[in-house]
């Protein structure tokens, strides 16, 4: 009886938990897949773990790492697959309101993966340095510099920069 | 400007939020499976425990240098990856107490010797007769031995066997550490200066490499950069899945209780001397700086 009550509300409150990242899991998997049908896949994958994880996590900070962290290594799993015969592609499905926003957007598309997923949790996540290097268990050192030339590409691909610093 | 249109492109994005309860119901699903049935569960070890011994003998042999050739090892390794296996000598004699096996001797009746020689082994009579595949009587006479012999210099051929494993992985991944959000410096995302160049190199000419090369290489390449991970524990398994000219592409993954994950996709030369993490940039392309020899650390 009581297992089945704490059982219910443990469901409850994973789906909130599912539901409150959804979309940032989502935009940093189609950052890093590149593709709509992938990116519903890797989310797939990632929710699917949380779900079957009996990890506990400390705070809404661990679970966001936590999800961050395994939303990239399915990304790079999706690509793994196919190592061999590897043709990305771009997917060019999105419209946006303006130019600029496209032509950023798919500027960043464009780096190497590695390069995308740091520039998106800095640009879009709002994360810091040391916060980016914690999630992928990087060093900050490391992350600076892959933000570094990450930027130095999208200046050189996006003629202005558009004000990239 | 830049980060704006960054933030106003990726909320102009709308998920299918429907997706989520397609998750719930894949996890309701998954979890009504029925769970693995125990004899199969033994069956797997037992195959798994196979393997690993299979896979020990192997390298095993692949330790004892090469005694007619002055090429190095490594390099003798990755060019003979195929393994012959003989079964010609018996040994009649059977002596009591420790005594030195040396198998490039001449009881075998092949003056040419194509093998190698195993220095100085010391090990119990009961247990030689083991390894080298005698059977012994009740009365302690020894019927018959056959022994195997694993030549690796460059001039065999033919092989007759292929031994090699390649690991069995699963797809998973977890992060375990919890990160501390603190908030953001105004000028931590400084530049810094770029060191050795960029190369780059298409995935479309790569040819196959057999798995008892990717098992040498991957061998190798754990003894250079340790079985293990420091933080998580996780086992490195280097597998390789294609080469060109002088470059073997692989996938650097971390195996943590029975689940891998990524931790990179790397280049290494053929000669072992460079091994650098390489991104696939699209279009059937990779690239790599030479920044950070990983083999050098």
């Amino acid at each position: 009886m009581f297992g089945n009550t704490h059982k219910i509300e443990n469901n409850n409150s994973k789906r909130e938990t599912v539901e409150k990242f959804f979309d940032m899991i989502y935009k940093l998997a189609l950052s890093q897949t590149k593709d709509r049908d992938s990116a519903d896949d890797v989310v797939q994958e990632v929710f699917l773990r949380f779900l079957k994880s009996d990890k506990v996590f400390e705070s809404d900070e661990h679970i966001k790492a936590w999800l961050i962290r395994v939303t990239i290594n399915c990304s790079h799993n999706v690509f793994s697959n196919s190592w061999a015969q590897k043709t990305t592609p771009l997917t060019e499905d999105i419209v946006f309101d303006t130019e600029e926003k496209g032509d950023v957007y798919y500027a960043v598309l464009e780096l190497p993966q590695k390069y995308r997923a740091v520039i998106h949790l800095f640009y879009y996540e709002d994360m810091s340095i040391d916060e980016i290097a914690k999630t992928l268990r990087s060093n900050s050192s490391t992350v600076k510099s892959q933000l570094s030339r990450g930027r130095k590409m999208l200046r050189e691909k996006l003629e202005g920069g558009y004000g990239l610093v | 400007m830049f980060k704006k249109y960054y933030k106003e492109a990726n909320d102009n994005i709308q998920p299918n939020r429907a997706l989520i309860d397609k998750i719930f119901e894949e996890a309701e699903k998954s979890s009504v499976r029925k769970p693995f049935p125990k004899v199969y569960k033994f069956g797997t070890a037992v195959a798994a425990v196979l393997v690993l011994a299979v896979s020990a003998g192997y390298f095993i042999h692949f330790d004892v240098e090469p005694s007619q050739n002055n090429k190095p090892q490594l390099a003798v390794e990755i060019q003979n990856p195929k393994v012959t296996v003989e079964t010609e000598n018996k040994q009649e004699e059977k002596k009591a107490g420790s005594e030195t096996i040396n198998s490039d001797e001449a009881k075998r009746g092949n003056d040419e010797s194509k093998t190698h020689k195993k220095e100085d082994v010391q090990i119990a009579p009961k247990e030689q007769n083991n390894a080298e595949g005698q059977t012994t009587t009740d009365n302690g006479k020894t019927k018959k031995t056959e022994t195997v012999v694993i030549p690796i210099t460059p001039e065999n051929e033919a092989p007759s066997a292929e031994v090699g494993q390649e690991p069995v992985l699963a797809m998973a991944n977890e992060a375990e550490q919890p990160a501390a959000f603190s908030g953001r410096t105004v000028n931590e995302a400084e530049e810094v200066p770029e060191n050795g160049e960029t190369e780059e190199a298409s995935l479309e000419n790569l040819t196959e490499v057999a798995d008892a090369e990717s098992s040498v290489i991957n061998s190798m390449l754990v003894s250079a950069l340790g079985e293990s991970d420091g933080d998580s524990g996780g086992q490195y398994v280097f597998e390789i899945v294609g080469k060109n000219e002088d470059i073997y592409f692989g996938i650097w993954k971390e195996v943590n209780d029975g689940e891998s994950s990524l931790k990179s996709d790397f280049v290494v030369t053929s000669d072992m001397s460079a091994m650098y993490e390489c991104e696939h940039t699209g279009n059937g392309k990779i690239h790599w700086t030479t920044e950070e020899n990983l083999l050098l650390d």
